[in-house]
């Protein structure tokens, strides 16, 4: 009798999870049916119906409120130019990465998105190959983008999606508040360095040290210098191609012999000056733990310079920001890189059905200026107006935060260079944009992509070490002395000259496969 | 056989009651376990989870890779040791404080006042924390350090204090919950048994320690082997939020979880995170085994199984 209960008992546990398996099985099926009667009775018609994609891209906080609104307005153009409907999605840029793997695996669709982490999605092949695919529909955009750059986005000679068209061209600059500055008759002007190590550099840390001290000693209620140290800091002054993850780097402009960064001198002299501004009390002295951003203090009128590696046009977006005048100066040469190129990129996922459809409106998008317009601001006289002078405000009463499609991820949209500049900036701003993507200069390394499978368990270390030390390290908060030997013996301790062999073999073959001579 | 049959027909509603708490233990506890494959995949997504290729104890590997694996594994521990020892003393002790209170309405709101930190988010706990240390302008060194004329400590590049102010936090947001299962328990006990106590001349001290403390000692032990279950797992919110994840901090303040969450934040590789994962449980469970041994050893009744 007991075994009788237990018996059904069992069979009851084993049914129930068969039951979930058949529902999962029987609903698939049905869900591949409708799609192909609607294929079906589409090819009936006259016109086939438009095929239709999964567009995603990452949003600052909640989603736009009228993705809907903006993808039938995109329609209405793409539908009669190439026959594809798309579905805008947006996910908060917290969980993009996590959010997109785990749609993948759980095959929901996702057609085309733009993608933060080139090489962890290609390790993880998330990625399609999409050369061909490009070479019959997407002529006008490899036109436009360039086929150096794509290089950037290609592994042995496939190419994996298309880097993002913006202003390229980001270097570190110093901000500095400009009425502080002329009230002490302050008025810098630095030449671009190459690197740390220039002479110019020095001149330039020395007298950016100089106006420091000045404004510590007159301004006693202010915070001189402030950064997030979740950025790079002044990191950025060390010329190097992190050749993809800054594990085993090139330093300056010649040779081909893969260091750990941060054991070159050029680190410890970048290390050095912080430390200095640091002890000088210029620094936030809880640096290493703040996690605000820098926009809030200068908001408040507490903060006098900060650090930020970008394009012109920052003072335009502080100004918007924090409602002070700013003098942005660049400090250091810009350096293309592959990683400068594919930090974000646009990619068909490896999962997807339409791969012919998401490349035919990767070429739209990179190429008309209104579909660029409608993805990086919305719909026109909806959620911008243009202005007299030709550039993108939100309409009157409208703002950011109450906008259902914010202007505030066009930096991440296909090709911000056709479409209008934002509000605040000069009407040739993109023409200045395109000629500092021009005259940058650019990495011998470029295209070489690392594929890190062999080592990850390594790179994982390191990660964790690299963790520990560099909100310290860059901030300034942590004695030198003590710290940066630990620093690098731990880095070693974790395998990070077996990475940098790997790399260096793999650098070694791709240069001799490119025909790159030192 | 007569009586036997009688028996089992009654239980059957009881089995049909039973029906809906098993069928959400196996959808939700059960089918996702076939997810551990992952753990020893290499997740490629176009060939989706069943057709990734085997890599055998690959994914492992990193958790091993440096010194960090010690340190990790004996934070871990020993903060969850110090947890459980400390935790289980403490909660004991107020239970048994609270129930001495004879008025009710005192006790209620003994009770409330020290369960409330209990139901604060860890973020906002990290918040009031970071409001007493702060370094420019935290409590601790503006007022009290201040006052007693002492230099401000750089507390989030400090890690000697922390093993102290996490033992505290956690204590401080802890007790009162664990401190409702013993007093809970006391309640049960039965009152009989203190008034004959009492006629034989048993003061105070002596029925806790006669009566109360012996009573309560299946909780505690079921207590205590819960929290050894988990001892392989730290509290993330602790762990991560209040030390505002502070890099000087590490290696007193990393454990396991907070270790694996750093590094594959940047590695976005699903398949080590799940074997991180897997790592934990597995030894979570022998220890589990472990203890319930030797707690059947020692005192067979009380072990779990």
């Amino acid at each position: 009798m007991r075994k009788k209960v237990l018996s059904i008992l069992l069979a009851l546990a084993m049914t129930v999870p068969m039951a979930v398996g058949c529902g999962n099985q029987s609903t698939e099926p049905a869900s591949g049916d409708s799609q192909q009667t609607a294929e079906e009775t589409a090819s009936e018609g006259s016109a086939a119906a438009p095929e239709e994609i999964v567009v995603r891209f990452a949003c600052l906080g909640t989603v736009p409120a009228d993705l809907q609104q903006v993808a039938d307005a995109i329609n209405e153009i793409s539908i009669p130019e190439i026959n594809v409907k798309i579905d805008l999605e947006s996910v908060s840029i917290a969980n993009y990465d996590n959010q997109l793997a785990l749609d993948m695996t759980s095959g929901e669709q996702v057609d085309l998105f733009c993608s933060m982490n080139f090489q962890s999605m290609m390790n993880a092949h998330q990625l399609m190959d999409i050369t061909d695919y490009l070479d019959q529909y997407g002529k006008e955009l490899v036109s436009e983008v360039s086929e150096d750059w794509l290089k950037a986005t290609s592994v042995n000679g496939r190419i994996y999606g298309v880097p993002v068209v913006n202003g390229k061209a980001a270097t570190t600059q110093i901000v500095m508040r400009k009425d502080i500055l002329d009230k002490y008759d302050l008025h810098p002007e630095y030449e671009m360095a190459a690197d740390v190590t220039d002479p110019v550099m020095t001149a330039t840390i020395e007298d950016i040290s100089h106006i420091f001290s000045v404004v510590k000693e007159n301004e006693p209620e202010m915070t001189v210098l402030y950064y997030p140290v979740s950025g790079n800091g002044l990191s950025g002054i060390v010329n190097k191609d992190p050749l993809d993850d800054s594990i085993g780097v090139l330093m300056g402009t010649e040779g081909f012999e893969v260091v750990d960064l941060y054991e070159t001198d050029e680190y410890m002299q970048m290390l050095e000056i912080v430390r200095d501004w640091y002890t000088a009390g210029y620094i936030k002295s809880d640096i290493a733990t703040d996690t605000e951003n820098e926009m809030s203090y200068m908001a408040a009128g507490r903060l006098f310079a900060t650090i930020s590696e970008s394009e012109i046009g920052t003072d335009a977006q502080y100004k918007n920001g924090t409602g002070y005048d700013w003098t942005c100066i660049k400090i250091k040469e810009p350096y293309l890189t592959s990683q400068s190129l594919n930090m974000m990129t646009w990619a068909v996922s490896s999962t997807s059905q339409v791969p012919e459809a998401a490349v035919k409106f990767m070429n739209l998008a990179y190429t008309n200026k209104d579909v660029a317009n409608m993805m990086c601001y919305g719909v026109k006289d909806v959620h911008w107006v243009l202005t007299e002078e030709g550039t993108v405000a939100y309409p009157e009463g409208v703002d950011a935060s109450t906008s259902g499609y914010p202007s505030s991820t066009y930096w991440e949209m296909p090709n911000s260079l056709i479409a209008d500049p934002l509000v605040g900036n000069t009407p040739d701003y993109n023409e200045l944009l395109r000629q500092n993507n021009l005259t940058a200069p650019v990495s011998r390394a470029m295209g070489f992509s690392f594929d890190n499978s062999s080592v990850s368990s390594e790179i994982a270390a390191i990660y964790a070490v690299v963790d520990e030390y560099r909100a310290g390290l860059l901030g300034g908060a942590l004695d030198l002395d003590e710290n940066y030997p630990r620093f690098i013996q731990k880095l070693k301790d974790a395998g990070i000259d077996t990475v940098i062999a790997e790399k260096q073999k793999q650098l070694d073959a791709w240069a001799q496969e490119n025909g790159v001579s030192e | 056989m007569n009586i036997r049959k009688k028996h089992r027909i009654v239980q059957w509603p009881y089995f049909l009651m039973l029906a809906p708490g098993l069928v959400y233990l196996i959808i939700n506890n059960y089918i996702p376990m076939f997810g551990v494959i992952i753990a020893f995949k290499d997740i490629d997504f176009s060939k989706g989870i069943l057709k990734s290729d085997w890599v055998g104890f690959r994914n492992f590997k990193f958790l091993f890779k440096t010194s960090d694996a010690f340190i990790i594994t004996r934070n871990t521990l020993l903060y969850n040791v110090t947890f459980i020892i400390l935790g289980t003393i403490v909660g004991v002790t107020i239970a048994i404080l609270l129930n001495e209170l004879l008025s009710t309405r005192m006790r209620k709101t003994y009770q409330t006042v020290l369960l409330l930190p209990q139901l604060i988010s860890m973020v906002i706990v990290a918040y009031i924390v970071y409001a007493f240390l702060n370094t420019e302008s935290g409590f601790i060194n503006n007022t009290l350090l201040n006052a007693a004329g002492k230099e401000p400590v750089y507390w989030y590049s400090e890690k000697k204090y922390w093993p102290f102010i996490l033992t505290f936090v956690n204590l401080w947001k802890g007790m009162g919950y664990s401190c409702i299962v013993y007093l809970a328990s006391i309640m049960g006990i039965d009152q009989s048994m203190y008034e004959s106590a009492k006629i034989d001349g048993a003061g105070r001290m002596r029925q806790i320690w006669s009566i109360t403390l012996p009573l309560l000692k299946p909780t505690i032990i079921t207590m205590i082997l819960m929290s050894v279950g988990r001892i392989f797992y730290s509290d993330f919110g602790l762990f991560y939020q209040v030390t505002m994840n502070s890099g000087a901090l590490y290696e007193y303040t990393s454990t396991i979880d907070t270790y694996v969450y750093r590094a594959l934040l940047q590695m976005n590789d699903l398949s080590m995170s799940s074997a991180a994962a897997l790592y934990q449980s597995a030894v979570g469970f022998v220890l589990i085994v472990a203890v319930n041994a030797i707690v059947r050893k020692v005192d067979s009744e009380n072990a779990l199984f």
